[in-house]
């Protein structure tokens, strides 16, 4: 079948490409442009934050800077390294994110597998159970309330605790659950597996991909989240690193940053420190770690969204 | 036919429906249901009725967390009655009354569902041990076990509140809780409960009777029907074993909540001993206040041009991207497509404002074109503020969105494309005839969908790109929730408004799910 398809694609491709009218070609120059309109608006913002980042921070502000540094200097990075506040919240941040990755993932694979049992006899019942969380929520200020009652409040438990579970995520993974063959789970079981087994041995290693893809939703999810610093850990121990640039970038809550950044009064190593030079370096750093996974990750990403999305 | 129908009586009356039209099995579950969740029930007022009442909390939660019946002599009310009554004839002593309760009450609980097991032991007297039984024994079990576990950690924390540490045995410590009521009678627990709320309190206030109680009608829901079913739910205890805790973190997190909606009819006060009902006042304020023009007006704007810019650019850029045939270039233009969708919005934010900001690049670019004439700080002009809105989450997401159009076009018939050139038809004939018809259902369901969320307007982005000169238009209600919440602590009043989005988006998302089914033969829930 496959082959069949091939060849016919090769044969019709041989036999249409050959007549490339001029219309085709001022499509694709046109195509090519948009294209490069396209990767350039969303390349360059990074690419210049980058160049500032790296640039001598009291030149920055002279502007003009755009995909290269003018004047090499690592003095905004080193800044922000000296930092301690920007250091536990570097911490809190990683910390965050790998325990709401693994927790998050375990209990939502849970879940997906009991949903994808098609025996379970309230599958139904513990699926609509689950959608509902998806649509109604109660809103900020009972859960704010409930986290006080529940005690954690302005702890570290209120970044990994509450998000554990999430009905979309389960939904995606129990759709592709759903996919495998179920001789598989007969065999195992045939075997003596218990279900505890069947699903740690036999099915978690055959999800690796969908696995991959909701790891990395609630990994970006987490490292990205600041909304959960500013209204329910507001307090230095607990900073995050996004909840800090958002300070940095001030205006938006009146917030006043504890970050210093005056430029007549932090001076390291002779260099004065600007604003402008200490957000971009926050702002890499709070940066590259998901731009570095992703990429690897894309090939996933059709799979789960398109199965998550119209299978609801 | 014959073997079959035995002693079927020829009179239709009252018991012939009681008797023989139903089995004697199905009024006994059907009336032990009905008696759990009337227990349920009460629990529940029991529990919305003080859970976020902070000074009684503790008080509440040494009775709630296994007192059903004790609803009423919870609350403070009951403690003032009491000792009210205590003081005016001087005979009647509270401690020992409480006690009764204390006692009283989970020993009914206990002989409810003691009945109700020995009912259905009974009828199923032939074979005494059979699963039935055993789920029955176990469904009335589990709260009788709940009520006493969380009765015995009451005790010995009231034991420990009032230091005394000696009292070990549970007997003795439920007659101890007298010296508690005592305590609470002098008024000192009461500050020191009020400044020791912890995450204990917040675990004993969780209503385990009424998730247990849950758990039991659940069973007998499973019972009614017959023996097979038992028999499956103990070939799947393991999967059972494996969800079950996670629907009661899911109620935790996600249903508990709800009960908070009570505020939104309170004027509560955190400080507060008593939150007065109000009715539907502040949702009436919400409704004649001023801004509630401007808020309503702000959010469907927002939605409708994010609506209608997200969709024809992601359509747009998922046509284009599909005509590119190097496989390879395709891939690298998505994943850099992609790229802004994984930056946080704070990122973004600042990107955004430092693109658009007066010495930013898109003010060089139009200068330099002579399209403007001065500088324009575009962010502190409100009238383009759902423009810049709009655009910007354009920019953050339209890669993302391409990714479930480009599938659904990998999915259409090649050989439609082939029909089509032999038929003449040039690119955009096969773009407008084939590949839009071809993805017609996908952006039909994303569509409704997204009208389902019509007063989601987004939060963090209008919140991070607002300032203080915008803020007229930028404020969407949850915004408004959050500036009433969380700057000006009018709790009540947020909560109301955050309630009255969740129940129109409920509304909608079902109509949508209804079109849905209807018009692109699909269902989203």
């Amino acid at each position: 079948m496959s082959a069949n398809a091939d060849l016919r694609n090769r044969y019709s491709k041989s036999r249409y490409k050959v007549k490339q009218t001029p219309g085709d070609i001022i499509f694709h120059i046109f195509n090519a442009l948009l294209m490069i309109f396209v990767v350039v608006v969303m390349l360059y913002p990074m690419l210049n934050t980058l160049a500032i980042s790296f640039n001598e921070p009291l030149d920055s502000v002279r502007g003009g800077i755009y995909l290269w540094p003018r004047i090499f200097s690592l003095a905004a990075y080193e800044e922000v390294l000296e930092n301690q506040l920007l250091v536990v919240a570097f911490r809190n941040s990683i910390m965050r994110t790998v325990i709401s990755t693994i927790g998050g993932l375990f209990v939502c694979s849970v879940a997906a597998y009991v949903l994808s049992r098609r025996e379970f006899l309230l599958r139904k019942f513990v699926t609509i159970y689950f959608v509902i969380t998806m649509y109604v929520s109660a809103g900020l200020i009972p859960v704010f309330f409930l986290f006080q009652n529940l005690g954690i409040l302005n702890t570290f438990h209120v970044y990994w605790l509450p998000g554990l579970f999430g009905a979309f995520n389960v939904i995606v993974i129990r759709s592709y659950m759903q996919g495998l063959p179920d001789s598989l789970v007969e065999a195992a079981r045939i075997d003596g597996a218990g279900e505890f087994r069947i699903f740690l041995q036999v099915i978690l290693p055959i999800c690796k991909p969908v696995l991959a893809t909701v790891g990395l939703w609630i990994a970006v999810g987490n490292w990205n989240d600041w909304f959960t610093t500013l209204v329910f850990a507001n307090e230095d121990h607990l900073a995050t690193l996004q909840h800090e640039l958002m300070k940095s970038l001030g205006g938006a809550m009146g917030e006043t940053s504890n970050i210093n950044m005056h430029p007549d009064s932090a001076q390291t190593g002779g260099h004065v420190m600007t604003p402008v030079a200490v957000r971009a370096a926050i702002t890499m750093i709070a940066t590259v770690p998901i731009l570095c996974v992703y990429p690897f990750l894309q090939k996933y990403f059709v799979k789960g969204v398109h199965v998550g999305s119209v299978k609801g | 036919m014959s073997s079959g129908a035995i002693t079927k009586p020829l009179y239709g009356d009252v018991s012939h429906i009681l008797f023989y039209r139903y089995p004697r099995k199905f009024w006994v579950t059907l009336g032990g249901a009905a008696i759990i969740l009337i227990l349920t029930l009460l629990n529940w007022v029991n529990v919305i009725d003080t859970y976020f009442d902070n000074v009684e909390f503790r008080i509440m939660q040494m009775d709630a967390s296994f007192g059903i019946f004790t609803a009423f002599f919870n609350s403070a009310d009951a403690y003032d009655w009491l000792y009210s009554r205590q003081a005016s004839s001087g005979a009647f002593d509270p401690g020992v009354m409480l006690n009764i309760f204390r006692i009283g009450f989970p020993l009914a609980f206990l002989a409810a569902f003691g009945l109700l097991a020995v009912a259905v032991i009974k009828y199923k007297s032939k074979n005494f041990i059979t699963l039935s039984n055993i789920g029955f024994g176990i469904a009335a079990v589990i709260p009788v076990v709940f009520c006493t576990l969380m009765l015995y950690i009451n005790a010995q924390h009231n034991a420990y509140l009032i230091e005394d540490f000696g009292a070990k045995n549970i007997f003795l410590m439920l007659l101890n809780s007298q010296d508690v009521g005592d305590a609470l009678a002098r008024g000192h627990a009461r500050e020191y409960l009020r400044d020791h709320i912890s995450i204990y309190n917040g675990l004993t206030a969780i209503p385990w009777p009424m998730i247990a109680s849950f758990f039991a009608i659940l069973a007998m829901i499973l019972l009614r029907k017959d023996d097979k079913r038992l028999t499956m739910v103990w070939h799947q205890k393991a999967l059972f074993l494996m969800i079950i805790p996670i629907m009661i973190y899911v109620f935790i997190f996600s249903f508990l909540p709800l009960a908070g909606w009570q505020m939104s009819f309170q004027f509560f006060q955190p400080a507060a001993d008593v939150h007065p009902w109000v009715g539907f006042q502040h949702f009436m304020n919400f409704f004649t206040r001023g801004d509630f023009q401007r808020v309503m007006t702000n959010t469907l704007a927002m939605s409708m041009i994010n609506l209608v810019l997200g969709f024809t650019t992601s359509i747009f850029l998922a046509l284009m991207i599909n005509e590119i045939r190097l496989r390879k270039t395709k891939r690298v233009i998505q994943t850099i497509s992609y790229l802004p969708h994984f930056l946080s919005w704070v990122v973004a934010a600042g990107i955004i404002e430092q693109f658009l900001s007066g010495d930013g690049i898109l003010n060089d670019f139009m200068i330099n074109l002579g399209l403007w004439d001065e500088r324009r700080l575009i962010l502190a002009e409100p009238d383009s503020f759902w423009m810049m809105l709009g655009l910007s989450n354009v920019w953050k997401s339209v890669g993302w969105n391409t990714i479930i159009y480009l599938a659904a076009m990998t999915a259409i018939d090649p050989e439609l494309y082939e029909s089509a050139e032999i038929d003449g038809a040039g690119r955009f004939g096969k773009m407008f005839n084939i590949t839009l018809p071809g993805i017609k259902s996908t952006i039909l369901v994303l569509l409704i969908m997204s009208i389902g969320f019509a007063l989601n307007a987004g939060f963090e982005a209008p919140l991070l790109l607002q300032n203080v000169m915008t803020r007229p238009t930028a404020e969407n209600i949850d915004l408004n929730v959050f500036f009433q919440g969380i700057d000006d602590q009018n709790y009540s009043l947020a909560t109301a408004v955050g309630m009255f989005r969740t129940v129109v988006a409920i509304i909608l998302i079902t109509l949508a799910n209804q079109a849905s089914k209807r018009f692109a033969k699909e269902s989203l829930v």
